[in-house]
């Protein structure tokens, strides 16, 4: 890449997260206070904006960080859907609730949760949603149940920890995840099952009775599952141990990645869609202390597989 | 006759019946079946396909069909409904997040024809998870005072602990023995109940 080409990426990124930066926290206001369809509106003006500058600027960065752009666009434009619902629709729940709670929280960890769809279901349900370029923890939840399943969806370009802090560990029933890109999820070891839809180049280390993921693909797999792990529509996944520096209390664990199985490849050859991640892959050093920024952008860059695998 | 009618009536005279274990998948299905056969659960791996467990059950013999519950094996499950005698539908009752899926999965399932008059169990299990619905609370959610298309009942369960399991099965049991076996005076199975009626002429080979 030339001397200029690379000048104008750093000073376009530099910009454009610093763009994104302030529409995420006005959009975080909008949510926690009462949007008008004005409001919301002006911001939706901003996102286009920006994607139009973004559109402007191919073909002077580099491909992966234009994704990552192209994605965090993305994000913000789901929120500001989301947004547009709320502001029409009477709310079904009290923002003023969570603003107060807002403020409460660090705000360098709280996160622009928007429930994409507030279900009639109350309850014991945890949910990260529609987030972007974000450190979550446990602490980023809008249900602080102390029970209950676990719901990740709409993610891009984040880094999720789930692990157990201090001896607090959550009572997960089943985590439920959806839509995610460029992100990497550790996650406990629960009693229950992992379900999984449509992942793409993600990272993840888990521990469960049941491993089930479908329609995903560029995905490393750190897995300890009682049972035999399921794939189905999915491509590219490697599979590995769960890390033994990451182990909450040493048990002994199945041989995992040799028992896949794909449903989408039923006869006695091998599955061409999965393949055990070979050891000098394996990742040793994991973010378990929060990123933000640059810091945590080229975290993710070191640790997913995309980094290596789709170069286009 | 044909063929068909020949089987029938081979299966009723041994008293036998054909159950459909169908929900969501990770619901518990295979978990349930295999915990009243007091096989072990400790490892069960998510069902490629379908299973079949065949066993006897208050003199009945059971023919059970365990069918995978993910998104793209559920355009399937319609292969199985031929000559079914009751439904068990297993709800997942820590799974909030798809019990309007679970609903809707429901109450497309009752419209096919080919259910008429199958007799309708829901099971509400995995009931020994902390915070998970009631019967009650799933009864009102997936909208069963609804139907009224087949004889229906919610029992909360838990494959884990084997609660409820057992008088379940005794229900579905008796409910379709009741209409296939006993009911001799309203058929509400149009031919196939007047076939059981009467008894199957001697000469009838197999
Ligand atoms: N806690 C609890 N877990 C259960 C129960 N029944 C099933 N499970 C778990 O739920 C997951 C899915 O079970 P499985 O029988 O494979 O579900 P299926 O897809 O409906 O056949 C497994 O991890 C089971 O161990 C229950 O009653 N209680
Ligand atoms: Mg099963």
């Amino acid at each position: 890449m030339s001397e200029s080409k690379w000048t104008f990426s750093q000073d376009f990124y530099t910009e454009f997260h610093a763009k994104a930066a302030d529409i995420t926290s006005r959009l975080d206001d909008l949510k926690h206070g009462s949007p008008t369809p004005g409001a919301v509106q002006a911001v939706a003006v901003d996102v286009s904006r920006l994607a139009k500058s973004l559109v402007e600027a191919t073909g002077g960065l580099p491909s992966y960080d234009q994704r990552q752009c192209e994605m965090h666009i993305k994000s913000l434009e789901m929120a500001v859907e989301v947004l547009r619902g709320a502001s029409c629709a009477v709310p079904k729940f009290s923002f003023k609730k969570k603003a107060a709670k807002a403020k409460t929280d660090d705000p360098a960890i709280h996160a622009v949760s928007i429930p994409l769809n507030v279900s009639p279901v109350t309850g014991s349900v945890k949910a990260l949603s529609s987030l972007s370029c974000r450190y979550l923890t446990a602490a980023d939840f809008e249900h602080r149940a102390t029970s209950g399943e676990l719901t990740l969806s709409d993610l891009a370009t984040c880094i999720v920890n789930l692990l157990p802090k201090d001896g607090h560990s959550m009572d997960i029933s089943a985590i439920h995840v959806q839509r995610l890109t460029d992100c990497v999820l550790l996650l406990p070891r629960i009693s229950g099952s992992i379900l999984l839809h449509n992942l793409s180049n993600c990272v993840l280390v888990a521990g469960c009775h049941q491993f089930r993921m479908h329609s995903s693909t560029n995905a490393d797999v750190y897995l300890s599952a009682v049972s035999n792990p399921i794939i189905e529509h999915c491509s590219n996944i490697r599979f590995a141990e769960y890390p033994d520096t990451l182990m909450q209390n040493p048990e002994p664990q199945g041989n995992t990645a040799s028992t896949v199985q794909d449903f989408s490849h039923i006869r006695s050859t091998p599955s061409p869609n999965w393949s055990v991640l070979p050891k000098d892959y394996r990742q040793q050093c994991w973010p378990v202390t929060p990123l933000e920024g640059q810091t945590l952008l080229d975290e993710l860059k070191r640790i997913l597989p995309g980094g290596d695998i789709s170069q286009n | 006759m044909g063929l068909l009618t020949i089987i029938r009536k081979s299966r009723r005279k041994e008293k036998e019946m054909r159950i459909l274990f169908l929900g969501l998948d990770n619901a518990g299905k295979t978990t349930i079946l295999k915990k009243i056969n007091g096989e072990d659960i400790s490892s069960i791996s998510p069902t490629l396909g379908f299973n079949i467990k065949t066993f006897v059950h208050r003199s009945y013999t059971l023919n059970i069909w365990d069918v995978g519950g993910q998104r793209t094996l559920r355009p399937y499950w319609r292969n199985y409904f031929e000559q079914t005698d009751a439904i068990v539908w297993v709800v997942d009752s820590s799974d909030r997040v798809r019990i309007q899926d679970c609903k809707e999965e429901l109450h497309n399932l009752l419209q096919e024809d080919r259910l008429t008059g199958a007799s309708l169990l829901v099971f509400a299990n995995k009931q020994d998870i902390h915070g998970s619905m009631t019967d009650k609370e799933i009864h009102d959610l997936l909208g069963l005072s609804g139907i009224k298309s087949h004889h229906w009942k919610i029992s909360p369960c838990s494959a884990v602990t084997g609660y409820n399991l057992i008088a379940g099965l005794d229900w579905v049991v008796e409910d379709v023995a009741h209409r296939l076996y006993y009911s001799s005076m309203v058929p509400d199975r149009g031919e196939n109940s007047l076939d059981t009626v009467s008894p199957p002429p001697p000469q009838t080979v197999v």
